[in-house]
């Protein structure tokens, strides 16, 4: 080679590097993912939106899925969870009649979901069924990323029964819908947030029954740090009452419980001044100064299962890592089990996480296909297999009594069966996304500042929130 | 006499110069119990039961192998195994090629603009990563959509990227230019070109920070996770980084399990830092590079 003629190449091999340079980050990525900035094509309708719920089987759909592949992304992706949600996929693939196939891809945890969900906005290539959070898909509705499930709910051929619907637990399917009625986020099982309770311990305290209210609840966390400060054991010193994760989930679980629902009277933004989160706000705080709640860095079943702690907050999907905490070989072996938070005045709640689904906004044909899955997912005896292998509760009545012999064998979980009942669900609204984030600085902020300032810091939360909700709209 | 006068004449070392090195000794016996508790802590916690694992112990009480077997069934390590050794191949493969020509005609050939173009493209150095991986992703979705090939979901958005590597090239780059140019009027005498030039004197000379390149680059691209998981929605070309996210969920952290498959996932680069642990420490030891 010449060397004029090396050069040239030389040159050019430099350009290239510069570009593919420029192209790599300089370290591994470790950054969030874009949000969706581009908006796609308009959601097709299914079908016209009946105003009543079917009552007869037409004779042929309007919309035929046949044939059509789901691309199903969700987030169960190891152990018994993974399992059965394949074996339902394996299922259905075999059994449907329109010769769907259903493709079920892991995405990690939801937020590496949510992430490529975005990313996928982002390239176009969408696949059919999301799972996420509600908050999450609200964002993803508003770029017309998802669509409103109202139409294949009922859709005269493929949709839901009046008596079908009505069978759905009230708080999994508001937790879905927005304000005005869209409906874009589908339940397909349950989680609650609740108080794990150490029953035991409590006993040897005193307590023969969860706090039924603020004051029963601070005599007992109170009872239980003053019994670790006041051992010989100076290792517990500080801790004995509840964990504290002052995180917008756990506050949203105390101001349901005070009756409130951190939203105004029309539900068109958020009242962080309202009684019921002031109530709740002065009450963390009054457990925080008293020395009955402490920090923990980490989820807090050791804690738990070794008397550090009488009570923590903590979604009933983490049922399985306290259980495995108390088979420690350090765990002290007490009775325990969980209990839904009290009000000020007696109240009680729990906040319902559901495990949602969404539908992308793709082809008619493509999105009624993965209606026609959703509703196999979420019938009665599938719904039973998904309970059964992931410990979560399902969303619909007609489930609960083909859950007999598995309440029997899981006492604990059955027990957490009968909060679903007064559960409620964080607001499903775009802005959520930001602003569950400042609840939770915020609230930090009330546990390490004054009693006094707990006005203003909610007043100051309120007005970031209505910032966000005119962010969002924007 | 003379050799007893000779032995009690030796000094004794003084006490300073002992307890200078008794102090440098524990610092570096600190410094290793620094480097080396993660590893043990990783092994240890690899070993226990889900329980043990979440709490505060260091060692298990009963040893559970079979999290191994349970972590590299679970997180379908078989297949994320093999996807991080293709990915890092090419990556390297590619990262290497791309870095030695360019560091060359940056070191060797003069044309213009030459220290202008080095100059901007250091500058991208000083860009953090958080700030290009928007526009990156939009690159690949770009050249997915105009050309023939697929780049999410596929080899080429995991691995061009990171084939123009600033910091190779500048590594090299420096390398490069310290060897006498007496070598290339010897080797142009004797006929040679660039191209022979560099193959033959410059890369034999340059052993030593080649395989920094190769060992600083194989475990960038073995341990990436939040890259791949943006540009990948399926197993097919996934590497063993997201494997272990999978032991993440909403409510907790298999930590035994994610532990073990931690210990699977740097078995390799162990391997690859054992192998090449000579030309490495020459290589930081003449470059002054710090870790």
């Amino acid at each position: 080679m010449s060397t004029k003629l090396f050069k040239a190449v030389s040159l050019l091999v430099v350009v290239f590097s510069l570009v593919l340079a420029a192209c790599g980050p300089a370290a591994t990525p470790t950054a969030e993912p874009p949000a969706p900035t581009e908006e796609p094509t308009t959601a097709p309708q299914p079908t016209e939106e009946p105003t009543a719920a079917p009552t007869e089987e037409p004779m042929a759909p309007e919309i035929d899925p046949t044939g059509q592949t789901v691309n199903f992304w969700h987030v169960w992706g190891t152990g018994l969870p993974n399992e059965t949600m394949l074996a339902i996929v394996d299922d259905f693939n075999a059994a449907n009649e329109w010769g769907i196939t259903v493709n079920a891809v892991d995405q990690g945890n939801y937020s590496n979901l949510e992430d490529a969900f975005n990313a996928a906005v982002q390239s176009g290539d969408l696949p059919d069924l999301v799972t996420g959070y509600t908050n999450a898909m609200a964002n993803w509705y508003a770029v017309d990323a998802v669509v409103d499930l109202n139409p294949y709910i009922n859709d005269s051929y493929f949709g839901l029964t009046a008596e079908e619907q009505a069978a759905y637990f009230e708080g999994a399917i508001n937790g879905g819908k927005a304000p005005d009625g869209t409906f874009f986020a589908f339940p397909i099982s349950q989680s609650e947030n609740v108080l794990f309770y150490n029953s035991g311990w409590a006993k040897e305290l005193g307590f023969e029954n969860p706090p039924a209210n603020y004051e029963e609840f601070k005599a007992q966390a109170c009872a239980a740090a003053e019994a670790n400060n006041a051992d010989d054991n100076p290792d517990n010193d500080g801790t004995g009452g509840l964990v504290l994760y002052a995180g917008a989930s756990n506050v949203a679980s105390f101001v349901f419980a005070n009756g409130g629902n951190m939203q105004n009277a029309d539900s068109s933004g958020y009242d962080f001044t309202a009684q019921s989160v002031v109530d709740a706000a002065s009450f963390m705080k009054d457990l925080w100064d008293a020395g009955c709640a402490y920090p923990t860095e980490s989820y807090p079943n050791p804690e738990f299962a070794t008397r550090k702690a009488l009570f923590t907050m903590s979604s009933t999907a983490g049922l399985p890592y306290q259980i495995a905490a108390f088979d420690a070989a350090d765990a002290i072996k007490d009775e325990w089990t969980i209990a839904p938070f009290p009000g000020k005045d007696g109240g009680q709640s729990v906040n319902l996480f559901g495990q949602y689904v969404a539908i992308a906004n793709t082809s008619p044909e493509r999105m009624m296909a993965t209606w026609v899955f959703i509703k196999y997912l979420t019938s009665p005896e599938v719904q039973v297999k998904w309970i059964e292998g992931s410990a979560y509760y399902p969303t619909r009545s007609d489930a609960v009594p083909l859950l007999a012999s598995y309440s029997e064998s899981n006492p604990i979980w059955a027990y957490g069966l009968s909060f679903l009942q007064y559960g409620k669900a964080e607001p499903a609204w775009p802005s959520w996304t930001s602003v569950r984030r400042t609840v939770g600085d915020i609230f930090n902020a009330i546990l390490q500042g004054d009693p006094a300032d707990i006005p203003t810091l909610l007043a100051d939360l309120n007005d970031k929130a209505a910032e966000a909700i005119i962010e969002t709209q924007q | 006499m003379a050799k007893y006068v000779s032995f009690s004449s030796r000094r004794r070392r003084p006490a300073w110069i002992i307890a200078r090195k008794v102090t440098t000794y524990l610092f570096l016996s600190l410094g290793v119990v620094v480097a080396v508790f993660p590893f043990f802590w990783m092994i240890s916690t690899s070993l226990m039961s889900l329980g043990e694992a979440q709490g505060t112990r260091l060692w298990p009480s009963e040893i559970h192998l079979e999290n191994y077997v349970n972590a590299w069934k679970e997180a379908n390590f078989s297949l994320y195994l093999w996807n991080s050794v293709r990915i890092t191949f090419l990556t390297l493969a590619g990262e290497l090629t791309f870095s030695i020509l360019a560091a060359y005609a940056f070191a060797r050939i003069k044309f213009p603009g030459r220290d202008f173009i080095f100059t901007v493209m250091l500058s991208t150095m000083m860009i953090p990563a958080m700030v290009t991986i928007i526009p990156n992703f939009l690159t690949v979705t770009w050249l997915g959509r105009i050309g023939p090939l697929k780049w999410i979901n596929n080899w080429p958005a995991l691995t061009i990227p990171f084939m123009g590597s600033v910091f190779s090239i500048f590594l090299l780059r420096q390398f490069f230019a310290q060897i006498p140019d007496e070598l290339y009027d010897a080797a142009q005498i004797d006929g040679a070109g660039h191209l022979r030039f560099l193959w033959q004197v410059v890369l034999p000379l340059s052993k030593a920070p080649i395989m920094v390149i190769v060992i600083l680059s194989f475990i960038g691209t073995w341990n990436a996770l939040a890259w791949p998981m943006l540009v990948t929605n399926s197993p097919d070309w996934r590497p063993i980084a997201v494997g272990l996210v999978s032991f993440i969920d909403e409510a907790g952290q298999m930590l035994n399990l994610m532990m073990a498959g931690a210990v699977i996932a740097i078995l390799p680069i162990l391997a690859l830092y054992f192998f090449a642990q000579k030309q490495f420490t020459e290589s930081i030891a003449r470059s002054g590079l710090k870790g």
